[in-house]
């Protein structure tokens, strides 16, 4: 059973019949299972954000379709549109988007709490995700007094809070140090195993994709490439920055 | 490119950007040239400005008033509106000066496009200005009956010209020069600086309610005479309790509720609440003052409204006894075709006459109250049996005087202020020395009623009731010019007769000048004044009412970007457009309710003491008042907050990662 599905997406931006068109994506296809983690790579520009942006119902396909769950979310009006992500969709972005006017605790349960859920039910959730997380001890600290690995550990803890049917990540680990990189990936590894949450995660990142059990790489909008990790993490890396090399362009700096 | 062409080309690039503090700008320096130029009206100084020199010289100090306010509140709002305007681009001269600009560049930048500006709006608010100038008019010709025909002063339009030239140079200067101060990240981080949790002192919060409490309590107890000792102290201590309420008590309440799990816990509210919490402290001071304008203003209308409605006791005209009354005497005593003719005309007027009396007077000399001159004063004598009937369709006491007793009658139940009491007399005398060609009698007063049973007609308004044996008596020795016979008519509803008895006043003519007399006639005269005065009023009322909610859409809208992200989160996590408008809604309602709640109860109280002053029960106008501001602040909120979620949405508007 997949959770997510697609078929033959393909993005083109421009007006048609008139001007430049860009084919953001061509053809694209691609299953998650449940319980995967999988990584979206390539080069800039290479349609991993169009893709991204599709998953997360924000924009639309111009053809092909997305199934998550085995619905169709393009199908549905703006406010249902809404209420899907809530419920089937997890976040986590490079900048964190956390409310300032909230304390740490409050972001997190935000999504329950739009949910109109029971307060009791709200502290328990909230007090296992923190300790999944490793975030306990900041839960009543506002957003400008934790650091940037604690911002994007909240950030998931509220991405996972209302156990959605997939989370998606976009470059987590782009404005973080190497530490706080490690420690969040290793935060979306437990939850990945203990949780058997389903993440698919965009990045530039090869460190940070060894944490996947599969990485698709993409380029000018198409498939490109497909790695599954077999071994250990290390071999995995290798693998991925081998990867990084066939596909060529931009990638030099990061290896 | 000189610094002019990239000001200017700035200008037109960012358009939309000035269009609110352009309007704003063309607003205030309409509204002043309109009041100038009526001010600087032809009319209005050579001509008679109103029926007479007081109802003139009352205006006059009212559009003096009026003026003081005017200056006051364009100084105040061009001075407001600025420096948020200014404030609100401190990335852009943050940007301005990282690429190099000197500071004395950015202030010239700065006040060439003031310049700028400041040309386009006073050439757009004189328009205006001119163009409404006509409408104001129509409205000023209207309350208080005199032609304004439409004209363009000259001085009005140079004096607004120059006095807004100046303003807006002196008050960009001002601006200029605090943008120097900060640096340069400061000013690039205006918008990005994450906001810190408000913090504030219970001491501070719970001594704003105090004062607040006892300024309302004050004013509540506090009677008569003494209400104007205690004034000044009362206002300013609920000014600085209000101060403590709005930056301290407002937060703490706040944070009370967002400690309130069940509450804060409950769907759209933890983020309406928490940002409401950082929304409140921002707003604090902007909230402050509209709410003590806003008191100011409510107090003010209030105050003229109630004058307004209370004019016929203001006036003494209620108590009149009858509506409409002819006095017949000399060459008239005969002349009953003029009062039936006077009571044909009110029927055609179709007002029915209720009550008709006539009634027989004598004018007699009082010898015991001598004038300064030694000489008896007049007085009127009226028979017991008349008087009783009078006085049973006025609702006054009748009574029963004896024979060789009188009852001496004053026409007023209040002396100024005092209300004549039983034991206070006003005639002086136990004897009453009547007079009557050449024969007097003495009489013994029995005692005096007060009220006015037959409407005042001139100097005629003291009554002596007579015995109705003693009345024959005298009546027998009277002659023609001792008689005079009181006409009274009672109409259904005197309001309605002004048409009826302007035209019973054109058929009598000159031989009953100051023996004619009808309640609405002097009624309509006052009416006339006050209404002016309620005009000036409510003018003055809209511009704070305008300004106080400007303000809060300034500050709003300064800081609509900042919203615009979080609300992008929210919708990037899902919420639906209903759960937006409702957390939207729930945010500006507090900004724009509060101040207006705090002003209703500080003019509540305000009203009750104007009322414990003047001895009248003033909640019901003050209630009238407070509803009528509702409903346009509702509509102005109701305005305020779909742009508000217009520009919320179009600003949310783009993809979930396309941050990168």
């Amino acid at each position: 059973m997949f959770i997510l599905e697609t078929k033959g997406l393909s993005k083109i931006y421009g007006s048609k019949g008139k001007g430049v068109t860009v084919k953001a994506l061509d053809d694209f296809s691609m299953n998650v299972k449940e319980g995967e983690f999988v990584g979206v790579m390539g080069p800039s520009g290479s349609g991993k954000t169009t893709l991204l942006n599709i998953l997360a119902t924000i924009d639309s396909p111009t053809s092909g379709e997305v199934l998550i769950n085995g619905k169709n979310p393009h199908r549905l009006d703006e406010d249902e549109l809404a209420l899907f992500r809530r419920k089937n969709l997890g976040f986590i972005f490079q900048d964190f988007n956390l409310l300032d006017t909230l304390s740490v605790k409050e972001n997190i349960i935000l999504p329950l709490v739009l949910e109109g859920k029971g307060q009791k039910e709200i502290e328990k959730k909230a007090m296992d995700m923190a300790k999944i997380l490793n975030i306990e001890e900041i839960l009543n600290k506002r957003t400008y007094e934790i650091s940037g690995g604690q911002q994007q550990r909240t950030a998931c803890a509220r991405a996972l809070i209302n156990d959605p049917s997939i989370i998606l990540a976009d470059e987590p680990t782009g404005n973080l140090d190497s530490k706080a990189s490690m420690d969040l990936m290793e935060a979306l590894e437990t939850i990945n195993e203990k949780r058997r949450a389903t993440i698919v995660m965009v990045t530039h990142d090869a460190f940070a994709a060894s944490f996947c059990n599969r990485i698709v790489m993409i380029k000018d909008g198409k498939f490109y490439l497909e790695l599954v990790k077999s071994s250990s993490r290390q071999v995995f890396f290798k693998e991925i920055l081998d990867g990084l090399s066939l596909i060529g362009g931009g990638y030099n700096e990061t290896i | 490119m000189r610094l002019y062409d990239f000001a200017l080309k700035n200008l037109k690039g960012n358009l939309y950007r000035y269009v609110m503090y352009y309007l704003s700008n063309v607003f205030t320096i309409a509204v002043f040239y309109i009041f100038l130029n009526f001010l600087f009206h032809p009319r209005l100084r050579s001509g008679p400005l109103a029926p007479s020199a007081t109802v003139h010289s009352g205006a006059m100090s009212g559009i003096f008033i009026c003026l003081v306010i005017i200056i006051i509140f364009t100084v105040l709002f061009i001075g407001y509106a600025t420096s948020m305007f200014i404030k609100s681009r401190g990335k852009e001269f943050g940007l301005l000066s990282l690429f190099g600009m000197t500071n004395k560049q950015i202030r010239k930048y700065i006040l060439t496009e003031g310049i700028i500006i400041s040309l386009v709006s006073i050439i757009s608010g004189v328009l205006a200005g001119m163009l409404f100038s006509k409408l104001f008019f129509m409205a000023m010709e209207a309350f208080m009956d005199i032609s304004l025909p439409f004209n363009v002063s000259l001085t009005a339009t140079l004096l607004t010209v120059i006095i807004f030239l100046g303003l807006f140079q002196v008050v960009n200067l001002l601006a200029a020069s605090k943008i120097r101060n900060k640096e340069i990240v400061d000013n690039l981080k205006t918008e990005r600086v994450p906001k810190k949790m408000p913090r504030y002192s219970r001491i501070k919060a719970a001594l704003g309610v105090i004062l607040l409490g006892l300024g309302y309590i004050t004013a509540w107890i506090v009677d008569g005479a003494l209400v104007i000792f205690a004034m000044i102290p009362v206002v300013l201590i609920v000014v600085l309790g209000t101060y403590f309420i709005f930056t301290q008590f407002s937060i703490v309440l706040a944070n009370k509720l967002a400690n309130n799990k069940g509450l804060f816990y409950n769907k759209t509210n933890m983020v309406a609440f928490s940002q409401m919490i950082f929304k409140l402290k921002d707003t604090a001071k902007v909230l402050f003052l509209s709410s003590i304008l806003g008191a100011i203003t409510f107090t003010a209308t209030e105050t003229i409204y109630s004058f307004f409605t209370e004019i016929p006791n203001i006036s003494g005209i209620s108590d009149m006894p009858q509506d409409i009354a002819i006095l017949q005497k000399g060459e008239n005593l005969y002349d009953d075709e003029s009062i039936n003719e006077a009571i044909r005309i009110l029927e055609d007027e179709g007002i029915s006459i209720e009550e008709f009396y006539k009634v027989k007077l004598i004018n007699v000399t009082n010898e015991t109250d001598k004038d300064s001159e030694g000489n008896g004063t007049y007085i009127l004598a009226i028979s017991n049996s008349d008087y009783n009937m009078l006085a049973r369709s006025a609702g006054r006491e009748m009574v029963t005087v004896n024979e060789n007793e009188v009852i001496y009658n004053y026409p007023f139940t209040t002396n100024l202020f005092d209300e004549v009491t039983d034991i206070e007399r006003v005639y002086p005398y136990e004897v009453m020395e009547l007079n009557l060609n050449g024969e007097t009698k003495n009489f013994k007063v029995k005692g005096e009623t007060h009220g006015s049973v037959t409407t005042l007609i001139m100097n005629y308004s003291d009554l002596v009731v007579l015995n109705d044996n003693d009345y024959k008596k005298l009546m027998d020795n009277a002659t023609e010019k001792d008689i005079r016979i009181f006409n009274g008519i009672n109409v259904d509803n005197w309001k309605r007769s002004y048409k009826g008895s302007l035209e019973i006043a054109d058929m009598l003519g000159m031989k009953y000048k100051n023996s004619f007399y009808s309640k609405v006639i002097p009624y309509r005269q006052m009416r006339s004044f006050y209404g002016f005065t309620l005009f000036l009023g409510f003018f003055i009322a809209f511009l704070f009412f305008l300004a106080t909610g400007s303000i809060i859409y300034f500050k709003l809208f300064n800081e609509i970007k900042q919203d615009g992200v979080e609300y992008g989160i929210l919708k990037k996590i899902g919420i639906t457009k209903k759960e937006m408008n409702s957390m939207i809604t729930k945010q500006i309602a507090v900004i724009f309710f509060l101040p207006f709640i705090v002003s209703t109860l500080h003019s509540l109280f305000a009203l009750k003491s104007l009322a414990n002053l003047l001895n009248a029960i003033l909640i019901k106008n003050g209630l009238i008042v407070m509803v009528g501001y509702f409903i346009f602040q509702g509509i102005y909120f109701l305005i305020i907050r779909r742009i508000f979620i217009n520009r919320i949405c179009s600003a949310t508007g783009t993809g979930v990662f396309a941050s990168i």
